[in-house]
């Protein structure tokens, strides 16, 4: 494995590193392009160009900086989800209230954002995006609770809190925090000091995105080099003996769910002070479940997220202007997209590659 | 090994015949659905003089299917026909990328950008701000900027004509299923100001016949929701004696609303486009919405360098706002309720009535 610990790096284990990463290097690629070949294929038989497509999906995702810098920023909110769900799914904890959380953290800071006055930027904008993420965590313990007390599976509580969360801002928006100015149901403008910082004019790309990134190796260094992290990768490998051997598993899940709920509601705090400037009803397309097929994606690995976020977005921005210019509607996107869940989670390729890197004495590991 | 191998050519094979034969299969295809294309050979339409202007339409739905955002498309169709300019249009159902698009067509370089839907506010006044040199269009809905003209088309004139018209037919005794309850409906897709000028042109004529016939208001929460539209029309019929219900949902919405009507045999006001003839025998009026012509007025004041900030209302005198004739609906509206109606829209183009529109 890629994450094993190097007590005396030696050729050796140099060898085996690099096969490593060459086998998930290669798995990738073909994943990758089968997934573009059956979005081909469908898009061919939809009577359309596959290659004027892709052309202008790539054009859409990276065609000029405007392009690259906006698909960076619509990769911050994934890469927040993507991590939550990866400290979750390594602690053995599924959590499937994401797009809750997502809608809470959004909520908590928006009303800190527009209802707390006269701040200066640099306390509001951490305030607001401190709300998202002790919001968004709190939004787990009653999950956490039914874990711990009648041992309830996380899975059913959290997938049905995301109800609870989605509606229960749909009636704040409608009622009692209704902007009556607003086109659509939402709440009012942010504070023009609660808003994270643009760095280029006319991209929507802000501070937001470096603080994802910053969270992308805070979330490694954590999970795999501090010792609370080591418990939690312990527990989500077996609970029964992480027990036996004295580590706090409750303690672990109840902790898994806050951080996991935390750097969710976080990227819903980036996504309303970064892009929408207001909490809107119903903003999220699907974030939270993106970052579940994130976190698979990346097998469960944080710096794995943030490539995976990338191509999630570019996908989804590239998307737009291939239905636009061309005609080919999103949801093929969609279709590659599984796809490649299909394959990454079917890991068919990395047996064979492991088979080959063995010949060439690349790695030691069947 | 050897297997993967042979999988792996005959996908790579199927790529290439893909890539290779798919243009030459359906040219015509790719050329209509893509209008984008012609930015690519603009000789051919434009004197080669002038540097065409670039119009983008981002309509916070699709064109193709609902009634308001068809209407625009055509609008701008129409436009692009007649003055050739650089087409781009952006469409999409979801929030987050009706500002994206908006977007999009600035940095494209659109030099106008004609935003469709006061649910596009947010994205106009986000981006315009950073593009201080592209004009924007913002369809029913103005926020102020320097750079942008809402198009404010007056909906409580024409929803006041069918105030009047409904006010006087909840009352009669020998039509079919409508009871003497004085009480009408009215179902609006989300709680927001355009919405509200629908309300208020209802509310006001209903008054200006009857001012204790009582309205029923529910909303949506949605212009893309058939099912909850329906449900709501449903209740408002069997709970609260609605027999006339007036639908401002969205083409999905009404859809869900005059299904609802038809089952229970009740009677149904329509938007934007004319319903009287999808759902015979039950639509009374429909109060249309000209936004094509809203619309195409604005390309072409633009290209005629008469683009103006601010808002630019349009109502019943301009056309843009209207009613039909009700002649689907034939001898179910007794003549003396239809000339009524005739005769305040009249009076209102005249000045004779005023129509109050409400803040928001």
């Amino acid at each position: 494995m890629i994450n094993k610990k190097i007590a005396f790096p030696s050729m050796v284990h140099i060898r085996r590193i690099f096969g490593e990463v060459l086998t998930q290097f290669l798995n990738y690629l073909l994943i990758l392009f089968l997934g573009l070949v059956i979005g081909a294929i469908v898009i061919f038989l939809s009577g359309k160009d596959p290659l004027t497509a892709y052309a202008a999906l790539w054009k859409g995702a990276f065609g000029n900086w405007y392009k690259f810098a906006d698909t960076l920023d619509r990769s911050t909110v994934l890469i927040l989800c993507g991590l939550g769900a990866a400290v979750a799914f390594r602690t053995s904890v599924f959590n499937l209230g994401l797009e809750g959380q997502l809608y809470i953290g959004a909520m908590a800071a928006a009303i800190v954002g527009f209802a707390v006055p006269g701040l200066p930027k640099i306390i509001h904008i951490p305030l607001c995006l401190l709300a998202g993420i002790v919001a968004g965590g709190l939004w787990t313990l009653p999950v956490s609770y039914l874990r711990i007390r009648w041992n309830v599976p996380v899975m059913v509580p959290s997938l049905m809190l995301n109800y609870i969360g989605i509606l229960f801002t749909q009636y704040l928006v409608s009622f009692p925090l209704r902007d009556p100015d607003a086109g659509m149901a939402g709440t009012p403008v942010l504070l023009d000091t609660a808003r994270l910082p643009k760095f280029i004019q006319g991209s929507t790309i802000n501070i937001g995105f470096i603080i994802a990134i910053v969270m992308v190796f805070l979330v490694y260094w954590f999970m795999f080099k501090t010792k609370i992290g080591y418990e939690l990768r312990m527990v989500g490998y077996n609970p029964n003996f992480s027990a036996s051997a004295g580590m706090p598993v409750k303690r672990s899940t109840i902790l898994a769910m806050l951080i996991s709920g935390g750097l969710v509601g976080f990227g819903g705090a980036c996504i309303i002070t970064g892009f929408f400037g207001r909490f809107l009803a119903s903003f999220s397309v699907g974030y939270g479940w993106d970052g579940m097929m994130i976190s698979l994606l990346a097998q469960n690995n944080p710096l794995g997220v943030l490539p995976a976020s990338l191509f999630y977005a570019a996908l989804a921005n590239g998307a737009m202007t291939m239905q636009s210019q061309t005609g080919v509607p999103q949801t093929v996107v969609g279709m590659v997209k599984g796809a490649i869940m299909f394959f990454v989670t079917a890991q068919v390729f990395v047996t064979y590659f492991r088979g080959r890197m063995k010949k060439w004495k690349l790695t030691s590991t069947g | 090994m050897k297997r993967l191998s042979n999988v792996l050519g005959l996908l790579l094979l199927v790529a290439i015949v893909l890539s290779a034969c798919a243009p030459t299969a359906t040219p015509t295809a790719v050329v209509t659905e893509a209008p984008v294309v012609a930015t690519e050979a603009p000789a051919t339409a434009i004197p080669p003089t002038a540097v065409p202007p670039m119009i983008a339409l981002v309509p916070a739905g699709r064109t193709g299917t609902e009634g308001f955002m068809f209407l625009a498309g055509e609008g701008y169709k129409k436009a692009a026909a007649e003055f050739g300019f650089k087409e781009i249009i952006l469409e999409s159902m979801v929030a987050e990328e009706w500002e994206r698009n908006v977007r999009t067509a600035s940095q494209d370089g659109a030099n106008l950008v004609i935003a469709v839907g006061s649910t596009m506010q947010d994205a106009v006044k986000n981006v315009g701000v950073d593009f201080p040199n592209t004009k924007y269009v913002l369809v029913d809905s103005y926020i102020g900027g320097d750079n942008v003209q809402g198009l404010i088309s007056q909906e409580q004139e024409g929803t006041f004509l069918a105030g009047v018209l409904a006010a006087q037919m909840t009352v009669l005794k020998d039509v079919e299923n409508m009871n003497p309850d004085k009480v009408i409906g009215f179902i609006g897709g989300m709680d927001i100001p355009v919405i509200h000028r629908f309300l208020s042109g209802l509310q006001q004529g209903v008054a200006y016949i009857d001012p204790t016939i009582k309205i029923e208001v529910a909303y949506v929460g949605s212009f893309a929701d058939p099912a909850k539209a329906k449900e709501l029309a449903l209740s408002m019929i069997e709970n609260q004696k609605v027999d006339i219900v007036y639908s401002v949902a969205g083409s999905f919405g009404d859809a869900g609303v005059f299904e609802a009507v038809a089952e229970k045999g009740v009677y149904g006001i329509g938007t934007d486009v004319s319903w009287d003839e999808k759902v015979p025998g039950h639509v009374l009026i429909s109060v249309l919405k000209h936004t094509d012509v809203a619309v195409y007025n604005a390309i072409k004041g633009y290209l005629n360098g008469e683009f103006k900030a601010g808002e630019v209302k349009y109502g019943l005198a301009s056309g843009v706002m209207d009613i039909t004739d009700m002649s689907v609906i034939g001898d179910l509206v007794p003549q003396a309720i239809k000339d009524s109606v005739f005769k305040a829209k009249q009076d209102i183009i005249d000045g004779k009535i005023a129509v109050n529109r409400p803040l928001r």
